[in-house]
């Protein structure tokens, strides 16, 4: 390697290729705030065949599921003859024109189907080729537990000194497993990261044009660990690709390694019918949606209700999530309930510090940066419990650190274990013994059992934007004639312990954080005398007896507390009490409509069987989460009351006649549907490649801090979500199924947004969401493609739709 | 105040996806430049058509402008490197004279 320091061009040059190598994958948020992202982020422009066809392969993994599984849906009747047959029909007019469609026209379903199949599987689009890890591989992901982990490090590194590249090359010149010429070669190194890659980069010989590429090779083969320093490249900034890919070239430039072959050019191999294997896989898919598609639509209704329900005795806005569909549902059938769906942060971009926590955390979807800090402070009177909380959480995380402080010494976690690992067995057994027993108040952010507080609105927001803020949320809501006397907004949360994702399961509107925060500051605002002054003047009447308070559903055991209720005068105590009872009464229909699903869980059980379910030391199903996550429908409950989505779409509330300038509508496209959309993707890349794009068995996980999980003591660390979240031993819980968007709203409106927002168009016209509104003709629906609106026919009878498998049905943990 | 009392420099600006603009800056910074300035959601019309400026709850999804001024003799490392990084992506870049009253602030 030569010790002359590259110029400031090459350098630069290497940084570029850097960071468009980088883009071989999306940011990963780690596990302290977990966020569902597409794992393909970066190519979403590409759209989703070019996912199937170059994105997904080039980190290994398989972008559809394999053809064998597809197969196996349609020998089980999950996919018909008849949808495999629209599907194929629809795929030729795609990619060969009128010619296509015509080629086939007089053919009939079952034959075409019988020509479709007569390829062999082994000619269709497999599984990727994760390479096995090498030298190189095995000393980069050690050294990045080491060094982005330091709590989890078996010894310290000088990361803070030195950075990243700089703490590797310091120990990794005098580290004696190395071969001394490595060591020497590694010395002479530059000592900046940016310049010992153009230095590798130089050494490789490698031409300039190819250099990005090979660039992105190296990185693919670490998927993890590359989208986790994205991230801290994004946030803290103390490490960035650019430092990863100097230890991994530096090192491969010292051991004389070769950098990984750019694959060759696969033959593509067309069926009996002229389709290559992403056409085919494109061709399942769309087939194995069209049944979940017409189950869903025609439950939708295209019309409004024709008649108008009784005024409501309290509204209650939940969180779009899918598991507020069950609640909401079974609320409204409780009595005179009316609900919407509203992100769940509530429209607080916010840095939220809860009165126990030892740091403030960015409670808002991760498309905002936050515009303020909200602190909680006890109420006047509250200071003794509230001193006590703090101590409490205090002395709990000193505890837990002293439990740790061994680690960081060579040798003593052997000598520590010796001394008190008696005293951890009676502890496991009684945790084991009395599974589910534990009583909460362990969070800081647990709305439960803590003192009276109130989050300090007035001191982050001047009136003005509280304004501004109380305006969005009710325009954005539809909701400027509030038409009830009790507004509730109810965040979410999950309860569970021992689950090293337990943030993937809580709000992710909140940044992977409980609700209850966001709701309580919503609430605040909302009720505020002088924000309603202003309300009025810009013609959004509240009210005076209106009263807004918060709430948080708890998913696993279906429970709403209420969280703040102090602006509730004295005299109307009853109506909450009312409003609770009924609560209580519909999330026991929904644990029992749950229980059903959930593996080993007794139907008959009570709900208190499934709260204690969320604190069992050993449960690794506490609750399904997001999973067979379908849909998203925007537009006023009246379309969706009364009818059972399954808890698979995402509502989102919105009254097109109140939108007059589309502002809405396109805040709702640009950033609800994003965020579905990402969850949406995370669930079908973890379910489609469980090994590359999924994390694989909790049963067998490490943490590693608070970056993710490791299968085993080493390795890559493991992105997307473990196979507990997304299936059972029996199969996929699952269905990987592209996101429906259900649009009321006008056609010229949605197009107007597609045109002037890029990520809409990037989603729509890239096929990652069926958008969909209804036809001129009641029951029918149009699809928005790159091509503009075309009928959407359904392909099957509303009964076969019905009929589909519900996988629970067959499976059984 | 006339130009001649002026230093000239290289003024480079950048218009790229916000998610592309932290490795704008980062070439930047990289390349000695002693700061930049950064406008985000900024609006505009061009080769992909009419761009609007931050969407209500998205911030992520719109267009950066990052400015950076620095002397003439760093300019085309800079500008091959900004360049290099753009070859793939759909920022555009401008490049000017610029003069300016206190250089030692760009130096």
């Amino acid at each position: 390697m030569t010790t002359l320091l590259p110029t400031t061009a090459r350098i630069l040059r290497a940084r570029a290729d850097a960071e468009i190598a980088a883009n071989v994958i999306a940011p990963y948020y780690g596990l302290d705030a977990a966020i569902a992202v597409n794992p393909v982020l970066p190519s979403l422009r590409e759209g989703m065949p070019a996912a199937l066809r170059s994105a997904a392969p080039a980190l290994g993994a398989r972008g559809s599921a394999g053809e064998s599984w597809y197969r196996a849906q349609l020998d089980g009747g999950r996919i018909s003859t008849a949808e495999l047959a629209a599907a194929i029909r629809a795929q030729l007019a795609s990619v060969r024109g009128a010619g296509g469609a015509a080629m086939v026209a007089d053919t009939a379903d079952a034959a075409l189907v019988e020509r479709f199949l007569a390829t062999s599987p082994h000619e269709a689009l497999e599984a990727g080729d994760p390479t096995a890890p090498d030298e190189i591989d095995e000393q980069l992901t050690r050294w990045c537990r080491a060094a982005l982990a330091p709590e989890a490090a078996a010894w310290p590194v000088p990361v803070d000194e030195l950075g990243f590249y700089g703490a590797w090359r310091a120990v990794a010149s005098v580290d004696p497993r190395m071969p001394r010429s490595a060591r020497r070669r590694i010395e002479e190194a530059p000592a900046a990261a940016d310049a010992a890659l153009a230095a590798a980069l130089e050494a490789t010989g490698l031409p300039a044009g190819d250099r990005a590429d090979a660039l992105r090779r190296e990185l693919a083969r670490t998927p993890g660990w590359t989208a986790y320093v994205r991230w801290r490249a994004q946030t803290s900034g103390d490490v960035e690709v650019v430092d990863l890919l100097a230890v991994r070239l530096t090192l491969r430039v010292a051991l004389e390694m070769p950098l990984p072959e750019a694959p060759t050019d696969a033959r593509v191999v067309r069926d009996a019918l002229g389709l290559d294997a992403v056409e085919r896989a494109l061709v399942w898919q769309a087939a194995l949606e069209a049944r979940v598609h017409e189950r869903l639509l025609s439950r939708v209704r295209t019309a409004p209700a024709d008649e108008t329900p009784p005024a409501p005795s309290a509204h209650l806005v939940f969180c779009i999530d899918v598991r507020s569909e069950g609640i909401r549902r079974h609320l409204e059938a409780q009595g005179p309930y009316a609900t919407s769906g509203f992100a769940g942060f509530f429209g607080i971009a916010a840095e939220v510090e809860p009165l126990a926590a030892s740091a403030a955390s960015a409670a808002l979807p991760v498309l905002l940066s936050p515009r303020y800090r909200v602190s909680e402070r006890p109420v006047p009177g509250a200071w003794r419990g509230a001193r006590s909380l703090v101590d409490r959480l205090a002395a709990g995380r000193a505890w837990r650190s002293a439990l740790k402080a061994p680690d960081s010494v060579a040798g003593a976690p052997l000598g520590w274990a010796e001394m008190t690992g008696w005293l951890w067995g009676p502890v496991a057994a009684s945790r084991s013994i009395l599974a589910g027993a534990a009583t909460r108040g362990g969070r800081a952010d647990d709305p439960v059992g803590g003192p009276a507080t109130l989050f300090d609105v007035d001191s982050a927001l001047s009136v003005e934007d509280q304004l501004a803020t109380a305006e969005v949320i009710l325009r954005t809501m539809g909701m400027t004639t509030p038409d009830a006397p009790l507004i509730v907004l109810v965040g979410h949360g999950s309860t569970t312990t021992n689950n090293a994702y337990r943030t993937a399961l809580d709000c992710g509107a909140c940044g992977g954080h409980r609700g209850a925060p966001n709701a309580r500051i919503a609430a605040a605002i909302l009720n505020s005398e002088a924000v309603r002054a202003g309300l009025a003047a810009r013609g959004i009447e509240i009210p005076a007896e209106t009263v807004f308070l918060a709430a948080e559903h708890d998913t696993v055991s279906d429970a709403i507390t209420i969280v703040d209720s102090s602006a509730l005068p004295a005299e109307r105590r009853g109506e909450l009490e009312a409003l609770l009872a009924d609560a209580v009464r519909a999330a026991e229909e929904l644990q029992a409509e749950r229980a059903a699903e959930l593996p080993g869980a007794r139907t008959g059980a009570g709900g208190s069987r499934l709260e204690r379910r969320g604190r069992d030391w050993a449960q690794v199903y506490p609750e399904w989460g997001l999973a067979r996550n379908a849909a998203i429908v925007i537009g006023p409950r009246s379309r969706t009351a009364g009818v059972d989505l399954e808890r698979r779409a995402f509502l989102h509330s919105y009254d097109a006649e109140a939108d007059v300038d589309g502002q809405a509508l396109e805040t709702i496209l640009t950033a609800p549907l994003v965020v579905a959309h990402w969850i949406n993707a995370q669930y079908y890349f973890s379910a489609v490649d469980p090994e590359v794009l999924g994390a694989g068995s909790k049963t067998v996980h490490n943490l590693v801090g608070g970056a993710g999980v490791l299968t085993g003591p080493r390795g890559d660390l493991r992105i997307g979500l473990p196979w507990q979240s997304i299936g059972t031993r029996a199969g996929l819980h699952h269905e990987p199924l592209r996101l429906l968007a259900v649009v009321d709203a006008p056609l010229e409106r949605i197009d107007g947004i597609i045109q002037r927002a890029d990520i809409v168009a990037d989603l729509v016209h890239g096929d990652w969401v069926v958008l969909v509104a209804p036809g001129t003709e009641p029951g029918t629906w149009v699809r928005r493609t790159r091509d503009g609106w075309a009928p959407y026919s359904l392909t099957i009878s509303t009964s076969a739709a019905e009929a589909a498998v519900n996988p629970d049905e067959k499976e059984a943990a | 105040m006339s130009r001649e009392a002026l230093t000239r420099m290289t003024k480079i600006e950048v218009v790229a996806r916000t998610v592309d603009s932290d490795a704008v800056r980062r070439q930047i910074v990289a390349s000695g430049a002693s700061g930049y300035t950064s406008l985000p959601a900024v609006t505009g019309l061009g080769h992909h058509g009419a761009h609007e400026g931050r969407a209500l709850f998205n911030d992520r999804d719109a267009l950066t402008l990052t400015i950076t001024v620095v002397p003439d003799d760093r300019a085309d490392d800079l500008i091959e490197g900004l360049r290099s990084l753009l070859e793939r992506s759909t920022g555009v870049m401008f490049v000017s004279d610029t003069y300016v009253s206190r250089p030692h602030y760009f130096s």
